[in-house]
């Protein structure tokens, strides 16, 4: 799996994205063991200290919890899961209903194109 | 206890002021950047460090002493150029990093230096630039010192090895040392580094955490360096 | 940590000089073959082998002081110095370390050099392997000598070791200096290694004053006198010691290694 860090962000918020798309995609699965902080800096490329940080952050927030000995494992919680699905997926409705409205249209009109594009895609989807 | 701790130190070659009253504090479990171009200081720093190099005014502490055989024995040092001596092999020098560094960690040099596949019997002197730099950085990181001095440590080597030499910086890490990186070529460093430290004509301008030059400067530590050393 | 330094240091040095040595006794034979009276041979046949054999000779003593030096300066002062001299080693060690690989060699020199006589002795028919076990032969060249008896004789030893060991330093404290005060290393070693061979005649100079002994110099010879004997041994060691403290302060205190 390959990092790649935007500059003038700080990589620590920039981990903590990349983590939270992959426990939402299914890419580390309800339950998973994750790799140790260790591996993940290497892999990452980054400093462990950043890598453990950015861990505690997603333990607070619920995505990950830490047993003693056996490492940290992805949450099983449903609703904390469920939640996260929600939360991306209005944070990108908003992104684009934003530039929707940007370009002049309102709300029916972003509803019907919204529509048809589906309707388009149906056999992919 | 800070692991590092510099004060004042001012270091002149006749009358040429190498380093002005640079004060430095550097804390375990740290990966330290120490950034700044050609000649601006930064190996004369590290010469201090490991006792290559009187203070001409000032001080400098490691583990709370000064560079002496106690100092040595927990500091790795890798200089800028070729040190060991050229007609050994991979395993003659092996053997003698074990016999004067208790924390060698012979194991791990040669499991590295198979993973970098580096021949047992070749002598230093036919070896590759890249290979040669390789091999001295295995027997450094092998040790389990208090303190890593690495002079330039990517600067002549291709991008594979780039990329090995920070994997083994990282997986490496350990809380209770200090890393200190000299190098120019900072974008291919600076996701590694915890402290940023930036030296510019033998004085200390800059010493905050990469991080925080990302958050409140808006900018990666590289970006930082081009305006700041801009000529 | 000094057995450690001494276990790579003698075996660098060996590594130069042992063929210069396993050369230099193949000349001796070869000479000694060329000079010896059993065979008729070309003239041509024994300057050639003089030709070799001094050539042997001469590399020999050159690559020995060529050695004695570059070991000190290259991996004490030198780009080696940024390997050696951060070993948790202390200066003294160091210091210890190349003057007693030094010494050893000298003296293996030396006994190479008796090797290389008694050979061309040996390979010339001028001494027949059996005279050569022979303790009568031995005892005559040993009377011969005049050495005064074999306390003396020891004695002897002992001063030629301490002496070689006192211009080993003194080369090294010339280097030391040098590397220390100037750019030019080699200009300000020779300048430095001058003014210590014009010291240490003065303080020869003055332990004659002092110990007032010309005289029965010049009547009995060097072996005879008991206090000559002793002021060399005090001037040596003391020079010696001097050059040793001068090596440890710059190398231990002052290092700057460029």
């Amino acid at each position: 799996m390959e990092w790649f860090f935007k500059n003038g962000i700080p990589i620590y918020t920039q981990i903590i994205d990349e983590m939270t798309m992959r426990i939402a995609s299914g890419a580390y699965a309800p339950g998973d063991k994750l790799p140790s902080v260790r591996e993940l800096a290497m892999d990452a490329g980054v400093n462990p200290n950043t890598m453990q940080k950015a861990m505690a952050e997603m333990e607070r927030r619920g995505l990950v919890f830490s047993e003693r000995t056996s490492g940290r494992f992805v949450t099983q919680d449903e609703n904390v899961l469920r939640k996260l699905h929600e939360d991306l997926a209005r944070t990108y409705l908003s992104e684009l209903t934003e530039k929707l409205q940007k370009i002049g249209m309102d709300r029916d009109e972003i509803r019907n194109v919204v529509d048809s594009w589906l309707a388009e895609d149906n056999q992919e989807v | 206890m800070a692991r590092i701790e510099i004060e004042h130190l001012t270091k002149m070659f006749g009358s040429r002021i190498a380093l002005e009253d640079v004060s430095l504090s550097l804390e375990k479990g740290q990966i330290v950047g120490l950034l700044g171009p050609n000649g601006s200081g930064k190996t004369t720093l590290i010469k201090t460090l490991n006792g290559l190099l009187t203070p001409t005014h000032g001080s400098v502490r490691i583990n709370d002493m000064t560079p002496g055989v106690e100092t040595k024995k927990r500091v790795a040092y890798l200089p800028d150029r070729t040190a060991l001596p050229e007609h050994m092999t991979t395993l003659q020098l092996m053997e003698l990093y074990a016999d004067f560094f208790a924390d060698f960690d012979r194991q791990k040099a040669e499991a590295m230096a198979e993973d970098l596949g580096i021949d047992f019997n070749q002598t230093l002197k036919k070896m590759s630039k890249g290979t040669k730099e390789k091999l001295q950085l295995i027997l450094v990181m092998a040790r389990k010192a208090d303190v890593y001095l690495l002079d330039e440590p990517i600067g002549g080597v291709d991008p594979a090895t780039r990329d090995y030499i920070l994997k083994t910086i990282i997986s490496n890490y350990n809380e209770d040392a200090v890393v200190v990186i000299s190098t120019h070529l900072i974008s291919d460093i600076e996701s590694v580094l915890d402290d940023v430290v930036f030296i510019k004509d033998g004085k200390l301008v800059l010493h905050k955490t990469a991080e925080q030059i990302r958050e409140e400067d808006g900018k990666s530590v590289d970006q930082l360096f081009r305006e700041v050393f801009r000529c | 940590m000094l057995g450690k330094l001494l276990k790579y240091e003698i075996p660098a040095l060996g590594r130069k000089l042992i063929p210069l040595y396993i050369a230099w006794l193949v000349a001796s034979v070869l000479l000694g073959f060329a000079v010896g009276e059993t065979v008729a041979k070309p003239e041509i046949f024994v300057v050639i082998s003089a030709l070799i054999y001094s050539m042997v000779t001469a590399a020999v003593v050159v690559m020995a002081v060529i050695l004695v030096v570059q070991r000190y300066r290259q991996s004490l002062l030198g780009d080696e110095g940024y390997f050696n001299m951060v070993l948790p080693v202390t200066s003294l060690e160091h210091i210890a370390n190349k003057t007693i690989s030094a010494l050893i060699w000298v003296v293996i020199s030396v006994v190479a050099a008796a090797l290389s006589g008694l050979l061309i002795a040996l390979s010339s028919g001028a001494l027949s392997f059996r005279e050569l076990f022979s303790m009568d032969m031995w005892a005559e060249i040993l009377k011969g000598l005049d050495l005064g008896g074999v306390a003396i004789s020891i004695e002897f030893i002992i001063l030629a070791l301490l002496s070689a060991a006192k211009s080993i330093l003194a080369i090294y404290a010339a280097l030391t200096i040098g590397h220390q005060v100037s750019r030019r290393v080699w200009l300000a070693s020779i300048g430095a290694y001058i003014g210590f061979m014009i010291c240490e005649s003065f303080v020869g100079w003055v332990a004659m004053l002092i110990s007032g002994n010309m005289e029965s110099l010049m009547m009995n010879g060097p072996f005879a006198s008991q206090s000559f004997m002793a002021i060399s041994f005090a001037t040596t060691i003391l020079l010696g010691a001097a050059y040793f403290f001068l090596c440890n302060y710059f190398i231990g205190k002052r290092l700057n290694l460029d």
